[in-house]
């Protein structure tokens, strides 16, 4: 996190319960000035809450929240100089103003002079792509304009800080792909803005941050940029939520050169690793891109037989469910060519590469517990 | 032995045409979904199957016998929603027989339909819970035992897997398919998912605007578009605009415009200097190390990466200034790629279009 020491947002020590279950655990953050911040996590792991925090709607039970340098834990939401887009407020559009004076609405409030507000107006309408539609009325508009609209009109505040929870959610899968591009082009033109953004969609924060946190159960797990993420997790919990993964247990054997020796479930293997002893006890985790399926044994080393029990068609991807012969069921994620396909039933053979394998402490617990999928 | 024929529906509210004669046949025993986006239709022509639409035109069949006027309870249909429509005050079991109540059925015969029903989507150790204390996956398959347990053997389903997560969609599709093809019903299923669709169905129609634009095996729709629309609708492709340079045997160049690359086309159909719109999916552009007579070649500059994570996308410049966009799995990139790039993709794969009026209104997903 250097490109920009500053942080625009601050998090101190964060917590949150509710009926007296813990809900944020002590969350402490640091949101760069100018970047586009994703919080992703899965359902309930606390980021809608903690971006409520941000924007004042929710009290923390503990612990400091700093808007540029200011404490603003007193500050009415308001106050704060926030634009806001949220899930169930994404279609909260005036009904009865057209698009135009939906977007000027702010700006009006405000006291913006009249001059000044219409040119940003229409500034706005071409960048969420409506100049034609500026007369039109909320109702004749299609879900993906709409949205288009509420993000602008976020914009329009003027507010240097965005917070956007889910803001595609309530879209047709094809418009939320066009949308995401949209996204960052509007949010980085119109330049000197901080945006922090939740989502449980992997591929939408991947694409659309500068820094990802990742965050499970009310704890942040890991922040880095997307790459880092996806990367070099630091948990099995971070490698499991952000790529479809495989995981096996293991124990050190040996050790032979940069490799440490490893029995997988009764499976022989080494990997580039000198992190670990002999004795230790790992966790494995191949990724479902990493692994490729065929028709027979091509090799005597990394591969396993099994047989397909499901196999998926996305959008020109394959995603295979196989169960091998010791009844592990393991994903295989490959490109899809035309006649390739592998159907239900069929006895296959699986190859794994042994230079994409990342390794984990044994977290000594049952791996269901800490694999998010 | 449902057989189902829809000929010249038609149906408007106000000034919007909903459904604009619509023929479609569905097939006993067959699973056919209707993909479309929001606003094409498609539930209006499952709501007039069902008949809680009544048609402005046009007459459905079933199995030969005319029953567009006839009363929805009369028409032996077991129907799944969207949002469950479970009724909360009732348990498990009373809503699963609820249906076989109104119709007057005997204990024995609800024991034996019912139980049968609520064994087969698995919640037969559920019977007596609350839809309150049930997952989202549990209620719709409360959902789907109704229906099943109605004995009808013409199931229709409305967007029966949007309310579930993407994990749980998975499973619940996959078993949704098996459950339908074990009982030997048949299935109309509405959808605006295309993964779900592709994956489910025998046949797919796809709508746009209250018609059908073609209906097909999934794989057929996938390989052999008839129109821009459903090529876009069913794959992320790019769309670039050419002219037809030379035609060979099953073969054809098109040079791209603005004195871009030229492109081989595995067709002989267009004329000479015809304009076309050439579609690529993004998936099927690689960084290519097998060139062959087969490839076609492609050299500009990486102008933008968007990193999804198992799947990065590129934007392509090309000397005419087109972009195009490849989708490769992370893990295929190159160690080493400098920003001028070759990729390659297959001659086979390069679908033609007429270029159309408005290319931009083709494209308009909604």
């Amino acid at each position: 996190m250097s490109k920009n020491k500053d942080a625009y947002v601050e998090l101190r020590n964060i917590t949150k319960s509710y009926e007296n279950v813990p809900f944020l655990k002590n969350i402490s953050l640091k949101i760069p000035h100018n970047s586009y911040f994703c919080i992703c996590g899965p359902t309930g792991s606390g980021k809608s809450t903690l971006l409520k925090i941000i924007a004042g709607l929710e009290k923390p039970d503990q612990g400091e929240i700093y808007i540029n340098g200011k404490k603003v834990n007193d500050v009415l939401p308001e106050d704060r100089g926030i634009g806001m887009l949220f899930e169930h407020m994404t279609y909260a559009l005036f009904p009865n103003l057209s698009i135009y004076e939906n977007l000027i609405y702010g700006p009006r409030v405000r006291g913006v002079a009249a001059e000044e507000s219409k040119e940003t107006a229409a500034g706005m309408l071409q960048l969420i792509m409506l100049t034609e539609r500026a007369k039109d009325f909320p109702e004749v508009m299609s879900g993906g304009m709409k949205q288009r609209v509420a993000l602008g009109r976020a914009l329009m505040t003027g507010a240097k800080l965005i917070l956007l929870d889910e803001p595609l959610g309530a879209l047709d899968a094809k418009i939320r792909l066009n949308l995401r591009k949209e996204l960052v082009n509007m949010v980085k033109s119109v330049g000197d803005l901080t945006v922090i953004h939740v989502t449980q969609d992997i591929e939408e924060a991947l694409m659309v941050s500068d820094y990802v946190a990742a965050i499970f159960g009310g704890n942040i797990l890991q922040i880095g940029t997307p790459e880092e993420i996806y990367k070099h997790p630091n948990s099995i919990e971070v490698c499991s939520f952000f790529s479809t993964s495989n995981f096996f247990e293991g124990s050190v054997t040996g050790l032979e050169d940069e490799n440490v020796v490893i029995n997988m479930e009764g499976t022989t293997i080494r990997v580039k690793n000198r992190a670990f002893s002999k004795g230790d006890k790992v966790v494995i985790a191949i990724r479902a891109t990493d692994l490729s399926i065929q028709k027979h044994r091509t090799s005597d080393t990394n591969q396993l037989g099994g047989k397909v029990l499901r196999s998926q068609f996305i959008l020109g991807f394959m995603r295979y469910e196989v169960e091998l012969e010791t009844k592990k069921v393991i994903v295989v994620n490959q490109r899809y060519e035309e006649g390739t396909a592998f159907k239900e039933n069929k006895t296959v053979m699986i190859t794994f590469f042994p230079s994409n394998i990342l390794l984990f402490p044994h977290p000594g617990e049952p791996l269901e517990k800490k694999v998010i999928t | 032995m449902p057989h189902i024929e829809i000929k010249k529906l038609s149906k408007s509210y106000g000034k919007v045409k909903a459904i604009d004669n619509v023929n479609l046949e569905i097939f006993d025993k067959e699973y056919l979904t209707l993909l479309g986006p929001s606003g094409c239709g498609k539930t209006t022509i499952l709501r007039a199957i069902a008949g809680l639409v009544q048609p402005d035109h046009g007459e459905i069949l079933f199995d030969g016998k005319d029953i567009t006027n006839l009363p929805p309870d009369e028409r032996d249909i077991g129907m799944v929603f969207q949002h469950f429509m479970i009724f909360p005050f009732l348990d498990v079991w009373d809503n699963v027989t609820y249906p076989l109540k109104i119709k007057g059925k005997s204990d024995a015969e609800m024991e034996e339909t019912a139980g049968k029903a609520l064994n087969l989507v698995g919640l037969s150790r559920h019977v007596n819970e609350m839809p309150e204390d049930l997952s989202a996956p549990e209620m719709q398959k409360v959902g789907l035992a109704r229906a099943f347990s109605t004995g009808s053997k013409l199931l229709l389903l409305d967007e029966p897997l949007s309310a579930l997560d993407t994990k749980f969609r998975m499973d619940f599709q996959h078993e949704l398919r098996k459950l339908v093809k074990g009982l030997g019903l048949t299935a109309i299923h509405v959808t605006h998912d295309q993964s779900v669709a592709m994956n489910i169905a025998d046949r797919i129609a796809i709508m746009r605007k209250g018609r059908i634009l073609q209906v097909a095996t999934p794989m057929d729709l996938y390989y052999q578009p008839n129109s821009i629309f459903v090529c876009n609708f069913l794959s992320n492709s790019n769309f670039i605009e050419g002219f037809v340079e030379k035609q060979e045997e099953k073969q054809s160049v098109v040079r791209l415009r603005g004195f871009g690359p030229k492109i081989a086309i595995p067709t002989d159909k267009w004329e000479r200097r015809k304009r076309l719109v050439l579609a690529i999916r993004r998936n099927e552009i690689s960084f290519g190390y097998e060139v062959s007579s087969k490839t076609n070649i492609l050299n500009g500059k990486i102008v933008n990466e968007l990193f999804l994570g198992d799947k990065t996308i590129f934007h392509l410049r090309l000397e005419n200034e087109d972009i195009v966009e490849a989708e490769v799995l992370t893990k295929d990139i190159p160690m080493s790629m400098g920003h001028e790039v070759t990729l390659t993709f297959n001659i086979e794969d390069v679908m033609t279009f007429e270029y159309p009026d408005n290319l931009e209104d083709e494209l308009a997903l909604e």
